[in-house]
């Protein structure tokens, strides 16, 4: 049993880190996709996806990482319920948030709204999945 | 135009995230072999899980490629707010206060991050 619980956790903390790399891939993938193609990104995306490698590649690392979290994800709620699980996944604005500034190739600003913003959302998502009594489980 | 788009994607990801709970419950978690999770995995729900993730990805790759990612992504927590409402106003649940105290968190955390 207690095997099973730490595989999960290991699970959850795949799929919180995949996750964060998969949104961080995919913001790279799009600048080169900006700086390649024109302004507009339905045709851009449609024309140039193709053309350039580094698009593609980025894009492609992308999209796995995420199929690869949504798995780990899956298989970790077969052993947590939803309420556990959640709070993890905030952890994952924390790391998109950090990457995308530390990141040279993406370089987003640090400012205090943005930081004090995410700390905001990162309680609420707590406060939202946080079973507080055995009557709401009755009532569910 | 960008807010439209999230909240295409924010509807999109939280349907597909309560359908893949549905076909967790119901196919992976009485799988015993490899052979057996493979082909839970083809159940309706995880298909539509997929679909609706799918169409909500292009969405939100059109998303980032108009804006920050640090600023886009916490957005995606709206889901929580949306699935609430309508457990509330939909599905007439009774909601405990810490989830609207949560509510309030998110909104108020969205609305700064908005003004970046």
């Amino acid at each position: 049993m207690k095997k099973i619980e730490s595989n999960a956790m290991i699970l959850l903390s795949f799929s919180v880190l995949l996750s964060a790399c998969a949104q961080l891939f995919m913001k790279v993938s799009m600048i080169q996709l900006q700086l390649h193609g024109g302004t507009d990104f339905g045709a851009s995306f449609f024309f140039i996806i193709f053309e350039n490698n580094a698009v593609l590649v980025w894009l492609f690392a992308g999209l796995s990482c995420y199929a690869l979290s949504m798995l780990s994800w899956m298989l970790a709620l077969t052993k947590y319920e939803l309420s556990f699980a959640y709070p993890f996944l905030g952890i994952t604005y924390i790391l998109v948030y950090l990457g995308a500034v530390y990141w040279e190739q993406i370089g987003e600003q640090m400012t205090w709204q943005r930081t004090a913003g995410i700390i905001l959302i990162l309680i609420g998502v707590v406060f939202v999945n946080y079973k507080n009594s055995i009557k709401e489980e009755e009532v569910l | 135009m960008e807010y439209a788009l999230i909240a295409l994607v924010v509807t999109l990801t939280s349907t597909g995230q309560v359908l893949q709970k549905l076909g967790a419950d119901r196919g992976l978690k009485n799988a015993k072999s490899f052979s057996q999770t493979i082909a839970a995995l083809f159940q309706w729900e995880i298909i539509l899980a997929v679909i609706c993730l799918a169409s909500a990805i292009v969405i939100w790759l059109a998303v980032l490629y108009m804006m920050d990612v640090s600023k886009a992504f916490p957005f995606i927590s709206l889901g929580f707010v949306v699935v609430l409402l309508s457990a509330r106003f939909y599905l007439h649940e009774i909601v405990p206060w810490n989830r609207w105290l949560g509510v309030v968190f998110i909104v108020a955390g969205i609305s700064l991050l908005a003004q970046t």
